[in-house]
């Protein structure tokens, strides 16, 4: 096992294209790192090229204590799963599970040992007779990582691998990749597009949008503390409320609310509140409340999220090639925010809602870059 | 856009994936022992093997017959005789040939447009008694070779007093089954709710196969066009069984075997001639390289 | 759209048998009526052209006929029977099957080899295909005008390139001993572009993701494509096994021009034979189109039988992925 270290990666393709763009980031011997953001971010881009199925354009990669960046993927000791699992259609399921340690030239024995402790670690031992063409998509999934964890190798790549499967099996093989991680231990680097899956799974979570890292940490210090508005309109879900908010003398106005944060520079600002922050307070609350109008609500069971409109600007930011959808909504004026509430409250749409601001849940960005402003 | 002979699927993936050199590969960094990639070193012997057959015939007929009968062969007659090909065209009925060829061709491949299409039509999309049947029968006809049907259709042929005249180069081909095949797998891929709109609409079959099928299939007639066009022009057995000395009924093919056939050791004026002959072809090819390599894998795919 | 009352309606349908003229009218706009109108031409012609030869072959076959003179002679199987007493016929066989041992394993390796090289992204590739292509939409004739002029023993091209490296000179068609190899390189030569473009669109639907895992897992360039490329070309493969067997069982065009299947009957394949038979010597007086037809089927039987037993080989040894 292995630490794996980009120093400086970029990716260019005619064009041209820059598809991963100064990447610096190391994974630990033994983690858990997960590249995650949106289509094209460059994270499948990253992982190929650690695995040598793309060529490093500038920078470097290591593998361990060695700088890989010439060596092809064979000599590499990594393994991949592929987002089609790429099985061998001509091939059983134990000669797929076998194929790379026959092509190392390891003794018939030990294959064997191997393949049959991996299948029933898998619960592939019935399977191991039929072709990929025989099996659901659940099982060929399986036999894709089985291929990878029969290898041992130095470095486990996943390459959006459940994202081909149906959603209730995507929750199970999100425990079972969870549980197989715990016992085998091994530096695993995983893509995906799915936030959730990120915050799930991954030790460390690693944002990237248009090839640049936007922030790497622990999923809760990620979600808890985006490093600027695209992080935090990425991670979580419903995405945190972005609104426009105006500074002065370390006072912050947003749609007849007001909050004292000393620190705060002069000028517009962006105000970020995830939908938990806010919490509908009756007229006897005292402190600052903003008024929403209520107009959509979606019942889910175990809790009711609430959509409605208030008196302040939505943040109308473009930073980078990221999907403007994924900024804040609302027009003009008046910007339509997001609540969480708890099942049994269900307000009318067009009702009014007096909405207090828990005051630990905001979070302040730059409106010209983006980024965010921390306390100092 | 005139790309040479495209494959009939995509070549790379839609995503640029820079792999510069390999395709069907994974790409492994190597070094470079030489500055060109060293397929090319088979690659191109190969095609000089391929072209050298067609260089040289036009090379030798470029030369005057003294020069033909020079061991060891002059590579390149120093001024080029163009006077050769104006000798074969005095010399023999080369346009009779070539203006019945054309004649022949043509009519079989337009005849073939018209009828495979209705024929494919009414087998893919529309449902009458003994349809599976009859298709069935039609289908099994391709699996007999052509030296079974060799004499009877001749003896069919001599009946319908169609012996040394263009007719029997044309009417037994009217028809290719293996068109009908094409097109009726063709047909079949094309989105049934198309035609569906237009019969509630009110169309007669007739006006949705002209206005509806057809325009959405010409690549596939594209295709079987070329390929008729390639087997009527290039055909040799069946007119060389059926024109026996009406000389006036040659085709290219038929004319070029007995010119050479006169002219054997004159070298310089059958390369002249053959070159003339390939030359329809050649051309057709370059200009639709696509629809022949498209028709040669599905001859071969669906075959 | 105003209802019409019950009354009429019920009048329209209640009862009344409709009258065979409205019957008539109803089938000519069916689909019955359509789909013969469109097929009928085709099927007409098929028919008179397709069919009635192979039935009339097959009575042939049992007869002893001639081509120009009405002669009809039953005569059972005695033309088949004669088939295995005559030494031109069994010529014939072992020459048809020389060829196509010949023919069919180099233009099908060769050819695989092509589509490899062919199959990635250099320099020139589309000149590189054109080369290949080209001699594919050569006519038999012009072909055999080319290489004969190229073959010519005296004052070819390849006498004096293979003199160079010290070998030949060669007889090439004029030699009986060469003549089948000749023949063999003039048809490779004429059919490898459509072997390789078959090849090559077989490659390009090998998913390049397996190709991917199989470097991961430590395929070297060889057991990738004999281990994983290879097996998925199966299809292709048989395919072109069976194309060309039934190709080059056929062959004609090429024997006629070239080599009129000398030298000394070297050459004389099965097609070749009984075109002799029924159109050379069958003109005159003799009437042989009854065995040549019969010599026909029995080439159709051989080949049919060979088509089927190499399909079910091939099911066997072949996989078709899902």
């Amino acid at each position: 096992m292995a630490r794996v270290a980009f120093d400086h990666v970029t990716k260019v393709y005619p064009g041209p294209v820059v598809a991963v763009d100064d990447l610096t980031l190391q994974v630990a011997d033994g983690e858990f790192l997960i590249l995650v953001g949106p289509s094209g971010c460059g994270k499948s881009t990253a992982l190929r090229m650690v695995a040598g199925l793309e060529r490093i354009s500038e920078g470097a990669i290591a593998i361990g204590d060695r700088v890989v960046n010439d060596v092809p993927p064979k000599d590499r000791d990594i393994a991949m799963v592929f987002q089609n699992y790429a099985l061998y259609p001509h091939m059983t399921v134990e000669k797929n599970l076998g194929f790379g340690l026959r092509r190392r030239r390891t003794p018939r024995e030990d294959v064997r040992v191997r393949v049959d402790d991996v299948s029933r670690l898998l619960g592939l031992e019935d399977l191991l007779r039929r072709r990929p063409g025989q099996l659901s998509g659940g099982q060929r999934q399986r036999v894709a990582m089985g291929r990878a964890l029969v290898r041992e190798p130095e470095v486990f790549l996943l390459d959006e691998p459940l994202s081909n499967l149906d959603a209730q099996l995507r929750v199970q093989m999100r425990s079972e990749l969870k549980r197989l991680h715990e016992r085998v231990g091994a530096t695993t680097i995983y893509v995906t597009h799915d936030q959730v899956e990120a915050i799930t799974l991954g030790e460390r979570i690693a944002v990237l949008s248009g090839g640049v890292l936007q922030q790497v940490g622990p999923p809760q210090e990620v979600y808890d503390d985006p490093a600027n508005v695209f992080v935090a309109r990425f991670i979580g879900s419903p995405p945190m409320n972005l609104l426009k908010g105006n500074a002065t003398d370390g006072c912050i106005r947003l749609g007849g609310v007001e909050f004292r944060d000393p620190q705060v520079p002069e000028g517009e600002v962006l105000v970020g509140i995830r939908p938990e922050g806010l919490r509908p307070v009756g007229q006897e609350h005292e402190g600052p409340t903003l008024e929403v109008g209520v107009e959509v609500v979606e019942p889910l069971g175990d809790e009711v999220l609430v959509h409605g409109s208030i008196d302040a600007g939505p943040a109308h930011v473009r930073i980078g090639p990221e999907d403007p959808a994924l900024l804040a909504d609302g027009e003009g004026d008046r910007a339509t925010i997001t609540l969480r509430l708890p099942p049994e409250e269900r307000p009318r749409p067009g009702s009014r809602l007096q909405v207090a601001i828990a005051p630990h849940a905001i979070r302040l960005f730059d409106p010209v870059s983006g980024r965010a402003i921390r306390p100092t | 856009m005139s790309a040479v002979a495209e494959a009939p699927v995509v070549l790379t993936r839609s995503d640029a994936r820079s792999l510069p050199g390999e395709t069907g590969m994974v790409e492994r960094p190597r070094r470079r022992f030489l500055p060109f990639d060293p397929w090319h070193l088979f690659l191109a012997p190969l095609a000089a093997v391929m072209l050298l057959p067609l260089l040289w015939m036009v090379v030798t007929s470029l030369q005057t017959e003294a020069q033909t009968f020079h061991f060891p062969p002059i590579l390149w007659p120093g001024t080029p005789r163009f006077g050769n090909y104006s000798e074969v065209l005095g010399q023999s009925a080369f346009g009779t040939w070539f203006w019945n060829t054309t004649v022949v061709t043509v009519t079989v491949v337009a005849s073939n447009l018209v009828l495979c299409t209705l024929a494919a039509y009414a087998f893919a999309r529309i449902h009458f008694l003994g349809r599976t049947f009859v298709y069935f029968v039609i289908l099994a006809t391709l699996m007999v070779p052509l030296q079974v049907v060799l004499i009877p259709t001749f003896l069919i042929v001599k009946e319908l007093g169609l012996l040394d005249r263009l007719g029997a180069l044309v009417v037994p081909n009217l028809v290719n089954v293996f068109g009908i095949f094409l097109l009726t797998q063709f047909f079949r891929t094309l989105p049934i709710e198309l035609e569906e709109a237009a019969r509630i609409d009110g169309a007669s079959r007739l006006s949705i196969l002209l206005r509806i099928v057809v325009p959405l299939s010409l690549p596939a007639l594209a295709t079987l066009a070329v390929i008729q066009f390639l087997w009527t022009w290039n055909d040799f057995l069946w007119p060389l069984v059926t024109i026996l000395t009406n000389q006036d009924a040659f085709t290219l093919q038929l004319g070029l075997a007995t010119f050479q056939g006169a002219h054997n050791t004159q070298w310089h004026l059958v390369s002249a001639a053959n070159i003339m002959s390939m030359l329809p072809m050649i051309v057709l090819f370059l200009l639709a390289q696509r629809y022949f390599v498209r028709g040669i894998a599905t001859q071969g795919l669906k075959g | 759209m105003r209802w019409r009352s019950p009354g009429r309606l019920g009048d329209l349908t209640a009862g009344r048998a409709l009258r065979t003229v409205d019957r008539f009218r109803r089938f000519l706009v069916s689909d019955h009526a359509a789909g013969w109108a469109f097929i009928l031409p085709s099927v007409i012609l098929i028919a008179v052209f397709g069919i009635v030869p192979i039935l009339w072959g097959l009575i042939l076959s049992f007869q002893k006929a001639g081509l120009i003179s009405p002669e009809r002679e039953w005569v059972g199987v005695s033309n088949y029977a004669k088939i295995a007493s005559d030494p031109k016929a069994r010529q014939a066989a072992v020459n048809t099957i020389y060829y196509s041992a010949l023919f069919v394993p180099a233009s099908i390796l060769v050819a695989l080899f092509i589509a490899h090289a062919l199959n990635r992204r250099i320099a020139f590739v589309r000149f590189y295909r054109l080369a290949v292509f080209i001699p594919v939409v050569t006519s038999t004739i012009a072909t055999g005008i080319m290489f004969l002029w190229l073959f010519d023993k005296n004052y070819g091209l390849a006498n004096w390139l293979l003199g160079k490296v010290g070998l030949g000179p060669f007889g090439f068609f004029e030699d009986p001993n060469q003549a089948m190899i000749a023949l063999v390189l003039m048809t490779v030569w004429g059919w490898l572009g459509f072997d390789t473009i078959i090849y090559l669109a077989a490659l390009q639907g090998v998913p390049q993701e397996l190709l991917e895992a199989a470097s991961i897992d430590g395929a070297s360039r060889w057991s990738s494509f004999w281990r994983v490329t290879w097996p998925m070309l199966g299809p292709a493969t048989l395919l072109l096994v069976v194309w060309s067997t039934i190709s080059a069982l056929q062959l004609f065009d090429e024997v006629f021009f070239v080599t009129h299947g000398g030298p000394l009957g070297r050459t004389s394949v099965v097609v070749f034979y009984v075109y002799r038979l029924a159109f050379e010597q069958g003109l005159g007086s003799l009437s042989l189109a009854g065995y040549a037809a019969a010599i026909a089927y029995v080439l159709f039987l051989v080949i049919l039988l060979l088509t089927l037993a190499q399909f079910w080989l091939g099911r066997r040894v072949v996989h078709y992925s899902s």
